[in-house]
């Protein structure tokens, strides 16, 4: 038997922007989950002997990071190549930044391979382990897991064993019913989404960046500044409201992982106002209104066009997402007993939290 | 035959498949993708005995780790021990403890917590340093934050799984060269306005 305390990592998986960084330790006699979100860490231990089952699924994540982050990079590389005038300096210092984080999450995506999700189950527990978040690295983790576990549950499993182990279910047929029919009868959504606030603050992200392009088209560069402004406030807002949910649970109070989070951002942010104090002396309204943005109305109709498209897909994905989130709160309340909710109803609070995998 | 509750990776679609072989291929009825399921030897034979437990009263169940005849309904958040329901002590802000852990977290439920998960001083030293080199305006505040938070928990464990210290010895470094530029800046204005008596024009 090795010593328990002796720990080697399997794997690590990191979940951007702020969803943590997890691995995967084994020990003696157990495996540690350790998820760390920069500030704290949790841990899960799973004793070797009762692991029953582990399942392993590739997800399309990975596939469309890839594809995403090549658009985004041929799209501003195109706007470089094709412009029939110079690219303003202000473009330039987003544009960049840009090209810089698609072209890194193109190539991250490529490297490690497509996404995976791997469950953990045990008699009373099933625990989706998120260090094995890539498919390759989870496979040669398993690989090298399922001998341990075989040892330590005495041996593998014999042929005919499974079969003659009795006629009862593991899991009872039809108890994950209700997920794959709602009250009404009606087919429920094929895929929804994991983190419904994660994604309704994406799309409205998407909304503000169409909105922003189409504003850069039109108004003038200091008007343009104050919408900046406006934006960096709502991505705070929604780092630390997504930071406190996140943190619910851990050692430390969400209440103080928010401060620690609104110290950091606010920090950046408050640059950033000195920044656009600085150069509102030299701000004339009247100046601004007549000034124009682009040489080119080519180039100009293009940056509208993407700012259209952008807001159009972000109120498509918020409705897509109010729907999930509906779908949500129903499906708890009918795995708790209550009367099914009309879907424009408010659902208990905490309902459409975070996750509708369980 | 037994069946086998899986739940699809891609759709989350819950559907069964019957129990063949230790490792099995899987397809999703709902949307095709295959799943890979590795079946343990836990899953067919009866629980394992536990050292101070007695006979197993019904075989193909797991049981609490402290009373064997009973079933096991969760698992204690800070040492991963099955629990019966006598033995569950849920805490009230969420999470299942087993009667010792709790016992060892006489203060309150923060030291039983702190099994299962804990600050990472390294990491928000680091950090803090690394905001404070890029943004100086906060390094006469967060220097000594940063030294503070380095001599107290230097010798302290940092996390429950192997963790090296060199995150510490960066942001010490970092630390010590912002208090230096202060220091450098502070006798840099004295000499100027006391000794020279004002900015050379």
């Amino acid at each position: 038997m090795k010593d328990p305390r002796e720990m080697r990592r399997l794997a690590k998986c990191w979940s951007p922007p702020v969803g943590g960084r997890h691995s995967l330790w084994l020990a003696g006699d157990h495996l540690l989950h350790v998820t760390n979100n920069g500030y704290s860490e949790r841990v899960r231990r799973f004793y070797l002997s009762d692991i029953e089952s582990m399942s392993l699924g590739k997800t399309r994540g990975g596939t469309v990071v890839l594809v995403v982050s090549l658009v985004v990079f041929a799209v501003l590389v195109a706007v470089y190549v094709f412009s029939p005038v110079p690219v303003p300096v202000v473009v330039s210092v987003f544009a960049w930044p840009a090209m810089a984080v698609a072209g890194f999450a193109f190539s991250r995506s490529l490297i490690l391979g497509p996404t995976s999700v791997c469950v953990l189950h045990t008699a009373v527990q099933e625990e989706e382990l998120k260090a094995l978040g890539r498919h390759r690295r989870a496979l040669a983790a398993l690989h090298e897991l399922a001998p341990h576990i075989v040892a330590a549950q005495g041996g593998p499993l014999q042929p005919g064993e499974l079969e003659a182990a009795g006629e009862t279910a593991v899991l009872e047929p039809g108890r994950h019913r209700a997920d794959m029919q709602d009250s009404a009868g009606r087919d429920t959504p094929r895929e929804p989404l994991r983190s419904v606030r994660w994604h309704a603050a994406a799309f409205g992200f998407l909304m503000l960046l169409g909105a922003s392009c189409i504003a850069d088209a039109f108004v003038s560069n200091s008007w343009k500044n104050a919408a900046d402004t406006g934006l960096i406030a709502l991505i705070v807002g929604l780092t630390i409201v997504a930071l406190s949910r996140h943190s619910r649970g851990l050692t430390v109070p969400w209440l103080k992982q928010a401060l620690i989070a609104l110290v950091v951002y606010l920090g950046g942010f408050l640059v950033f106002v000195m920044q656009f104090m600085a150069i509102l002396p030299y701000f004339d309204p009247a100046a601004a209104a007549q000034e124009t943005r682009y040489a080119s109305p080519v180039f100009q109709v293009l940056v509208v066009a993407s700012g259209f498209v952008a807001v159009l897909l972000g109120a498509v994905g918020l409705m897509l997402v109010q729907d999930q989130a509906a779908w949500v709160r129903k499906r708890d309340a009918e795995k708790r007993g209550e009367a099914p909710l009309s879907v424009a109803g408010t659902g208990p609070a905490g309902a459409d939290d975070d996750d509708t995998a369980q | 035959m037994r069946v086998y509750a899986a739940r699809c990776a891609n759709c989350r679609l819950s559907f069964e498949a019957s129990l063949k072989d230790a490792r099995m291929l899987v397809f999703c009825p709902g949307c095709g993708a295959r799943q890979d399921l590795w079946l343990f030897p836990a899953l067919a034979r009866p629980a394992p005995a536990r050292p101070d437990a007695g006979a197993v009263v019904l075989t193909d169940e797991s049981t609490c780790f402290h009373h064997s005849e009973k079933r096991a309904e969760a698992v204690c958040d800070a040492c991963g021990c099955f629990l019966c329901a006598l033995c569950d002590i849920e805490a009230p802000g969420g999470g299942h403890y087993c009667p010792a852990c709790h016992a060892k977290g006489e203060a309150g439920l923060a030291k039983v917590r702190e099994r299962s998960g804990q600050m990472l001083y390294d990491e928000v030293a680091l950090t803090m340093a690394l905001i404070s080199t890029l943004i100086p305006y906060f390094s006469p505040f967060t220097a000594p934050v940063v030294l503070y938070i380095v001599f107290k928990y230097w010798s302290k464990p940092l996390s429950a799984v192997p963790r090296g210290r060199w995150r510490f010895v960066v942001a010490l470094l970092l630390a010590m060269l912002q208090l230096v530029g202060i220091l450098f800046l502070i006798g840099l204005l004295w000499y100027l306005y006391v000794v020279e008596g004002g900015l050379p024009t």
